[in-house]
């Protein structure tokens, strides 16, 4: 899952027709509490592109133990 | 092994593509009156002509390709598990968040599995837990299959069903999962450690 561009990838995120899907590992509950403010500052990145496409946070994993160091790094 | 698929996936094509153009080769060297290369194209057109829409072997190959079109069909129409699951429409509140803008969202089948496995085996003492989740808008079904010790009693086993229930719904609420969401529990004992089960 990832948007391919001229000399790299952006990890995580699907650009669809109708809506911008991003896809997150989750560490802590209430999920909502991570998901919204996602949601919220991945809409505003886009409108302030001139993108009225609608966020949909996709939950890939929820892992409560640490990830080790340097997972959220694309390889 | 998304290496592996598309190497396969590029000799597949290649063969095919070969394949294709060797018999539209052939083909045009019959339409020429030229006789076939490699093919026994003279004797496979003497079976087609002799052999009768009746022959047994017809009715075989027909019916054989009818039923594997039944069971395409009865596959492509059945209503497959989704693969995440809406959080927001589960609990109800998609038309509020449609009228205020917002949008959705999910947690993949998967994880809810997974998760769900790795809370019952730090919570309990059931044995290779596992979960299959049937996300719906309304109610989430959730098959548990797990195993226990062999000499267990029936009061243990109860005992257990109604632990592992327990947890999978205080998991699920966590999750965001409807209230309703329906559990159902499957206890094996376990006969040795490492086999596999599997859902039937």
């Amino acid at each position: 899952m990832g948007v391919q561009f001229p000399g790299g990838t952006v990890q995580g995120v699907a650009l669809q027709a109708e809506a911008v899907v991003v896809h997150v590992v989750l560490d802590q509950f209430p999920l909502s509490a991570v998901v919204e403010p996602a949601r919220s500052a991945a809409e505003n990145a886009l409108r302030q592109l001139g993108d009225q496409r609608p966020v949909e946070i996709v939950v890939d994993d929820v892992i409560l133990e640490a990830p080790g160091p340097g997972w959220d790094t694309p390889p | 092994m998304r290496v592996t698929n598309r190497l396969l996936g590029i000799l597949v094509g290649l063969a095919l593509a070969a394949a294709g153009g060797f018999m539209a080769f052939e083909t045009i060297l019959a339409a020429a009156g030229q006789p076939f290369l490699v093919i026994p194209g003279r004797q496979w057109l003497t079976v087609l002509r002799h052999t009768k829409w009746s022959a047994a072997t017809v009715i075989v190959v027909m019916a054989v390709i009818a039923a594997v079109g039944v069971v395409l069909l009865i596959a492509e129409a059945r209503r497959w598990r989704r693969w995440r699951a809406p959080i927001a429409a589960a609990r109800g509140t998609a038309a509020i968040a449609a009228a205020n803008g917002t949008t959705t969202w999910w947690v993949t089948r998967r994880s809810v599995e997974a998760h769900l496995a790795r809370q019952l085996r730090a919570s309990t003492d059931a044995l290779r837990p596992r979960f299959r989740l049937n996300p719906r808008d309304r109610q989430w079904r959730i098959r548990v299959l797990a195993g226990m010790p062999v000499l267990a009693d029936q009061d243990a086993r109860a005992a257990m069903a109604g632990q592992i229930e327990e947890i999978a719904t205080q998991v699920l609420a966590r999750l965001g999962a409807p209230g309703s969401s329906r559990i159902k529990v499957r206890l094996r004992r376990q006969r040795r450690a490492g086999r596999r089960e599997v859902f039937r």
